[in-house]
């Protein structure tokens, strides 16, 4: 006999600004009349420390009769083996005030976007703001997971963590530092990519280096690749972080996606880093 | 248990379960199909009338009609009696909200976890849970599952809360407002002391409607003719298996036994059912329906409650007096009159008889 839980639709899934599974369990709660923490309790996951992402989503899944595919789409679990066990999300949330503040405008509940999570991004790509998280009022972390009654309201002081400012948007979305991270975000939440396993990245640079051999020609890259680098791509116990994956992306013109999936990019993509008049490289 | 006890199971059971049409309950019905159908969220329809006369069955029938009626909602119609589940048996609020929750079948608060079956973790959640937390949760499911009205049978029992009636008035504000908040009419059940703790609140009285569903009166001509033919239905039940001629032929004495209510009547057949079988007897005899009726001074005390609530009913109403007793003040309840009016105008033939206070303000000679 599953719980049947009023259902609740997550925010954003399918584009860059999915929402977090934490926000969404949270609103979930909320939405059932009851707070994240009674709601783990009678889902029978202990805690927050001891029951990470996959074991809520099982529980979910199983005593709810919830899909598991779809909320594994609101986390990072699909990249987390691929990148090892490096950190590159926050544990501390982070947040947009901005966009807090649009949400309540168009009336769509205000949720924490999955994109934040991420280390490596440090401001908003909609409104080219940092990411704060103190209130705005009392200055304070917000440390924990725990909620008030609402995901906008300062565990401290009680007052909504919106923009207390109006702001100019400036139009240059080319500035944007973090947009591969939110093309991985896009791609984990219309799910495109599905999961990544453990040495995906060696697999993607194998498959291109091969994929360029195969076309007579040479990557400029390899052939300046530095000793440790090169041991860490020939040797299949090195492990890459999620910044290594990043710099990949970067090099090779493609999505973060495609690294983690091993997938190589089209060799007409590649005109910059190809060597066309073909050198023995060291690497070769 | 022998063979010839099956026939009055059988009967008792037939009794159970025949679902009287009659006029009193199908007057009863369309009234509260009217005022359920012109209510807006927030108001409030009394249904009273005297206990046992068919008030809960008919609760039952309109719920079993509103589900039909919106087969597309999940919640249309949530029923829970007002228990008196709070300490030394008061009425607690928290406790009707638990109530109207597992009504609801709340994914938290009303789930029945098959891992726990005494239901021991949640009750020990909902003892944690503040009243106001539960309030809102019940709100936001009332208005997710889109529920329509919210009915509280026995709703007399919210007068035995611990402050009396101003926290029952307390109480009723807050459950209008949990209705008008989720856009639901409040249906509330009870016998005629509902209507006392009802009268304090005026703001209350502005959004009520009530509905009298009354008893069969033996001073009614077409209530005794009405009486009998019911009689005359279960006559067909207990068809030559009684040692008297007919319960048609009893209708006065059963009449006065049941004060008009049938739920009375059905109780005393039954009960008389179960004398006969327990003296395995063949025929059920007047005797039997004599030892299960009530004591004579217990429908004494009956009468007399029916008695104020039809009174209180009558002054709803606008009736100028009441026929059975005459009172020096009818239009206003006993409850209501003023204290004073008896010491100040004594009854004129009483005479003056000096007291040994009055002797002793007397000047001495």
């Amino acid at each position: 006999m599953t719980r049947q839980l009023y259902k609740l639709v997550p925010m954003g899934l399918g584009t860059p600004y999915a929402e977090s599974l934490d926000s969404y369990f949270s609103r979930l709660a909320f939405h059932n009349g009851a707070t994240p923490g009674l709601l783990r309790a009678a889902l029978g996951v202990p805690s927050a420390k001891g029951g990470g992402p996959s074991a809520l989503i099982d529980a979910l899944a199983v005593q709810a009769g919830m899909d598991a595919a779809a909320l594994k789409r609101l986390t990072l679990l699909s990249v987390i083996p691929a990148v090892g066990r490096q950190k590159f999300h926050t544990s501390l949330p982070r947040w947009c005030g901005y966009c807090f503040r649009d949400d309540i405008s168009m009336g769509t509940p205000p949720y924490r976007r999955l994109l934040w999570t991420f280390i490596g991004v440090s401001d908003c790509p909609e409104h080219r703001v940092p990411l704060t998280d103190a209130c705005p009022h009392c200055n304070s972390v917000q440390k924990g997971r725990g909620f008030r009654r609402s995901l906008i309201e300062c565990l401290a002081c009680g007052r909504p963590l919106i923009a207390t400012s109006l702001r100019d948007i400036p139009y240059a979305s080319w500035m944007y530092k973090s947009k591969d991270v939110a093309d991985l975000v896009n791609d984990i939440s219309t799910g495109y990519f599905k999961s990544a396993v453990e040495g995906s990245a060696r697999t993607f640079l194998v498959n291109t280096k091969e994929m360029v051999t195969r076309e007579g020609k040479s990557i400029l890259y390899y052939s300046r690749m530095s000793r440790a680098e090169r041991d860490l791509v020939e040797s299949s116990r090195g492990v890459f972080n999620f910044e290594d994956v990043r710099n990949y992306a970067k090099k090779f013109k493609t999505s973060i996606a495609n690294v983690l999936m091993g997938m190589p990019p089209h060799i007409d993509q590649l005109p910059s880093i190809i060597d066309v008049p073909k050198k023995e490289s060291q690497w070769s | 248990m022998d063979s010839d006890s099956h026939w009055t199971l059988a009967a008792a059971k037939q009794i159970t379960d025949n679902a009287l049409n009659h006029s009193k309950f199908d007057r009863a019905k369309k009234e509260l199909a009217a005022a359920m159908w012109a209510a807006e969220p927030g108001e409030v329809i009394a249904l009273v009338g005297p206990s046992r006369v068919g008030k809960s069955a008919l609760l039952d029938l309109a719920g079993r009609h509103v589900r039909e009626i919106y087969p597309g909602v999940n919640n249309p119609w949530v029923s829970v009696m007002a228990a008196n589940a709070g300490r030394f048996s008061k009425f607690e609020l928290k406790y009707c909200l638990d109530s109207c929750l597992k009504a609801i079948k709340h994914p938290i608060y009303g789930f029945s976890d098959p891992s726990d079956p005494y239901g021991n973790k949640l009750r020990r959640l909902i003892e944690k849970t503040s009243e106001p937390t539960l309030r809102s949760a019940l709100m936001q499911a009332m208005v997710i599952s889109g529920t329509l009205y919210l009915a509280i049978d026995e709703a007399h029992h919210i007068g035995h809360a611990t402050g009396g009636n101003n926290t029952a008035t307390q109480i009723f504000d807050g459950l209008k407002c949990l209705a008008a908040e989720t856009g639901a009419v409040l249906i509330l059940v009870s016998a005629y002391p509902l209507l006392k703790v009802l009268r304090l609140n005026a703001h209350m009285l502005g959004r009520k409607v009530t509905i009298h569903f009354p008893r069969y009166r033996r001073d009614v001509k077409e209530d005794c003719e009405e009486f009998v033919r019911i009689l005359r239905t279960y006559d067909q039940i207990l068809a030559g298996k009684t040692a008297f001629r007919s319960l048609v032929s009893e209708w006065e004495y059963l009449m006065d036994v049941t004060l008009g209510c049938l739920g009375h009547l059905s109780k005393i057949l039954r009960g008389g059912l179960g004398y006969c079988q327990a003296e395995s007897c063949d025929l059920l005899d007047i005797k039997h329906l004599k030892r299960a009726a009530h004591h004579p001074n217990d429908i004494k005390k009956i009468l007399a409650e029916i008695d104020e609530g039809e009174r209180d009913v009558k002054v709803l109403e606008g009736s100028a007096s009441v026929s059975e007793r005459k009172e020096p003040s009818e239009d206003l309840p006993a409850t209501q009159k003023p204290k004073g009016e008896a010491r100040t105008a004594p009854p004129k033939n009483r005479t003056f008889r000096p007291t040994q206070r009055h002797r002793k303000n007397e000047p001495r000679v």
